[in-house]
Formats: C-alpha cells, structure tokens, sequence
C-alpha cells in the first residue's frame, strides 16, 4: 500500500494533518504536505482514505497494491 | 446522477426564489434550504440586486462545484453573482477582483504558496499559549466585573480575535485602539450607517499606512515575513500587501462572530457541554461540530460563474451563469452528516465545509480553530456556571451582514 501526496497541487490546508497526524505533516519551510511513511501497513487504510477525503484540493491519494 | 428530474421543469416555470432566505430561528439554517437540496439541488434564485444565480445545497454537489476548474473566482466576471451587501455590480466592479480570494489557478497558486508557511497547523498550535493568555486575561474582566449581566461580545468575542491579530501583525500600540474600535464598529447593530462608512473608508489608507510602515522595518512578524517571501518571488505589490491585511482583519472578525455562537449554543445543550467538560479530549471536534452546525459565512462565500456549461445535480449551468456553493446548507445534508440538524460533539465532523472546498479554503482556519477551542474551553473551565441572561429567543441575531452572529450575549453565573 502505498500513499501518494502530490505536493504540486496542495494547497497548504492542514486538513491531512488535522485528520491523521501519525501519517501527514507540513513542511515547516512551504507549508505543503510531507509524509511521515510512504508506505503505511494495510490497517492505515481507512484512515489515508479519511484525510483524502477531507483534502481540499484532492492532493491525496492511495494506491492499494 | 439524474438528468432530467422533471421537479427542475416546474421550478423553471415557477419564480426563482429571493436569496437569502430568512433564518427564522438562531440555531436552525432556513427551512427552504433544506427543501431545496431535497427536491431540487441545483436551482435558480434572484439576487438583491435582481439577477438570478444557481444556487447549489447538497453536500456531494458544494464540493463538486469548488473543485470544478470549469468555474472562476474572479469577481470581475460578468456572471460572478453580486455578494450580499453591495448595492449593485458596478460597485463590486469598483472594489476590484478581491485579492487572491478571486483569482484562479495557477496565478492563485502562486500567491497561495507565499502565504502557507505562515498558516500550517503546526504554527497556528504555537500561538496557543499566548492565546491562553488573552483569553484568560479577558475571562478575568469578565469575572471582575459588579454588575450583571455582563455582554461577552465586547468583553471576549471581540478583543480575543483582534489583540491577537494586533500582535501577529505587530500593529503599533498607538493603532490597536482604531482595531479593535473597527472591529465593534463594524459588529455593532447600534451604531449609525453613517458611522460604519466613515470607518469603512478609513480602513484602505489605515492597511497601507501598515504596510508602509512595515517596509521600512525589517521585522519578523507575520506580515513582515509575508511581504519578504512576495520580495523574494519578484512580486511585491504595496496594495497587495493592504488588501490581505484586510483579509486578516476580516478573518478576525469572524472569529469573534463565531465565539458568542458558540458559547450560546453550548449553554443551550448541558449535555453536549457535560461531554465536553467530562472528557477535554473533545474540544477540538466540537469546534469544527460547531463550526458545521452555524457556517457563520456560507451566505457570503462559495460565489463563483461558470466559464463552460457544467452538467450537475440533473441541472445544467450554462456558461457565464453565476453560482452559489451554500457551504450551510451542504453542512446540514442527511446524506452525509446523521441527524445534520442536532449538535452532536462526538459526530466525526472533520470533512465539514464552513471553511470551504477547494484551493481557496480558509487560510486561517487552524487559527481560527485554535482561537476557538481556547476561548470555549477557557470559559466554561473558569465560569463553570456560566448561563444567558435572557432567554434565547431574545438574543439579537444578525441574520446576515459578513456573518452571522450576535450583536449581544448577556450572561451571569
């Protein structure tokens, strides 16, 4: 499972951050998202799919295999 | 998605309805609203100034359209519904594109970037402790206070917000009383239009006075780092500059309008306020819980017009036509939120759109969350007793002006 936060289109909101602060952070120099593991074991699943959810500019994203 | 519902053919026959629909009632969103996104999502409605704008409700739909590159932010477009509180389109016309709040990407996200470092999560929770001073500062006048009831409006709502703006901005101490007097000002329903004007126009002059003031210093506060990142992109502008420091003011005052909300509607569920006081683990989501249930700004934001005909909720917005993204009626949608229209602390909230969708999402919003969540908790932990003074139903409600809100909350304990 591989998560895939495509900082080109983030927008700085922190709502990853607000929803999962063990996988998402902001770069403390851009304000964009950096994660803190790429590649989170399978039970992360749900909750990468939480903070997708709530991103406000779809920068996030997971790819199961 | 459906087509062609055929409840679209007979609303195009009917006459659009007025926007904004009377709030009848503090703690509930207009009936019709919640008519609306039931049985037509997207439909017409007329304007103040007489035009008709499409007006979208369900949640599914609200963030559809404020990630949708086929509309425009800019308030300059012709099809761009004219906001709440201007006369007419010339003068929003007059009054220009609105900063980076109308532009669209990529100039958008060029401008966006400079400013998120100052924003992130991580930044807005430093602030905190100092936060905890003000607020616990002001919580001691109110306890000081002989005479009851006391109005938290000028005794917390509004000095919280705009000490702390005073300070992130380093506003000169001598300037601090024309924040803090603008932000009553412009807040107040007992002070004279005329007064309103006169503060309204001093306010340009007074962010560029700021600004210009700040160009000869070489400071580190907020503002100062801002405009030192647009001198490092080669794209300094003064008036620029004057513009976002407006929008700070008026983020300000949001948050002080969101406070008295908050706190009334905490007293008026024991319940709710026994969860929270029991475990404080709740605070943050019953912030964003409260910030779903009022969407203080969701009459005055989510405009946009279409550059492309956009196909949505069976309807289709034709190219040029103006649209409203009703972030409070989306808040309120059962299909997303349970029992939308009770407050429920403990509901996962986090995916609520009080602060928008999209690349224009609030900047501010974890200082305002933070604001938040230190005022309330700060409160209720000082004055456990805390309760209004008059029944609600008394409570003068502003339904809409730049937010909703209160004009006074009297309370004792």
């Amino acid at each position: 499972m591989r998560v895939i936060a495509d900082r080109e289109v983030c927008v700085g909101a922190g709502q990853c951050v607000l929803s999962e602060p063990r996988l998402f952070t902001q770069d403390a120099t851009d304000g964009r998202v950096t994660l803190l593991t790429g590649r989170p074991s399978p039970e992360w699943a749900a909750a990468v799919r939480v903070a997708a959810g709530r991103c406000p500019a779809r920068a996030i994203s997971l790819d199961e295999e | 998605m459906d087509t062609e519902p055929e409840e679209y053919t007979v609303d195009k026959e009917a006459a659009p309805p007025e926007f904004p629909f009377a709030q009848r009632r503090p703690f509930e969103i207009a009936p019709e609203y919640g008519e609306l996104r039931g049985e037509c999502p997207v439909s017409q409605v007329r304007m103040p100034t007489g035009e008709l704008a499409w007006l979208v409700t369900r949640y599914d739909d609200v963030r559809t359209v404020l990630t949708d590159s086929r509309v425009t932010a800019d308030r300059l477009h012709p099809g761009y519904p004219v906001p709440l509180g201007f006369r007419d389109r010339a003068m929003l016309q007059q009054m220009g594109r609105g900063g980076i709040m109308g532009m669209d990407p990529p100039e958008h996200s060029t401008h966006r970037r400079l400013l998120v470092p100052e924003f992130t999560v991580q930044r807005m929770r430093a602030l905190r402790p100092r936060t905890k001073e003000i607020v616990e500062d002001c919580v001691a006048d109110v306890m000081a206070a002989t005479e009851h009831p006391v109005d938290l409006v000028p005794a917390l709502a509004v000095p919280v917000p705009s000490r702390l703006f005073c300070e992130l901005l380093e506003v000169p101490r001598a300037d601090h009383d024309f924040v803090h007097h603008r932000t009553r000002v412009l807040l107040s329903r007992d002070v004279p239009d005329d007064e309103k004007r006169t503060i309204a126009a001093e306010l340009p002059r007074f962010y560029e006075d700021l600004v210009a003031r700040k160009e000869k210093e070489d400071g580190d506060d907020l503002l100062s780092r801002i405009m030192a990142a647009y001198r490092a992109a080669g794209m300094y502008e003064r008036g620029l500059m004057a513009r976002m420091v407006g929008g700070f003011l008026v983020s300000a005052d949001t948050t002080a309008n969101m406070i008295p909300l908050g706190v009334v509607a905490l007293m008026s569920h024991p319940e709710q306020l026994a969860l929270l006081k029991e475990d404080p683990a709740l605070a943050a989501n019953a912030v964003d819980e409260l910030l779903r249930f009022f969407s203080p700004t969701a009459e005055v934001t989510g405009y946009r017009a279409a550059t492309a005909d956009i196909e949505i909720g069976g309807a289709v917005i034709k190219e040029g036509d103006g649209i409203i993204a009703l972030t409070s009626a989306a808040n309120r949608d059962e299909r997303t939120f349970e029992r939308p229209d009770e407050l429920d602390v403990r509901r996962p909230v986090g995916h609520h759109l009080a602060f928008g969708f999209g690349v224009h999402q609030c900047l501010g919003q974890n200082l305002a969350r933070m604001i938040l969540e230190v005022t309330f908790g700060t409160l209720f932990e000082r004055i456990p007793d805390l309760r209004l003074a008059v029944p609600v139903a008394e409570l003068p409600f502003r339904d809409y002006a730049v937010a909703h809100g209160l004009y006074e909350l009297p309370v004792t304990w």
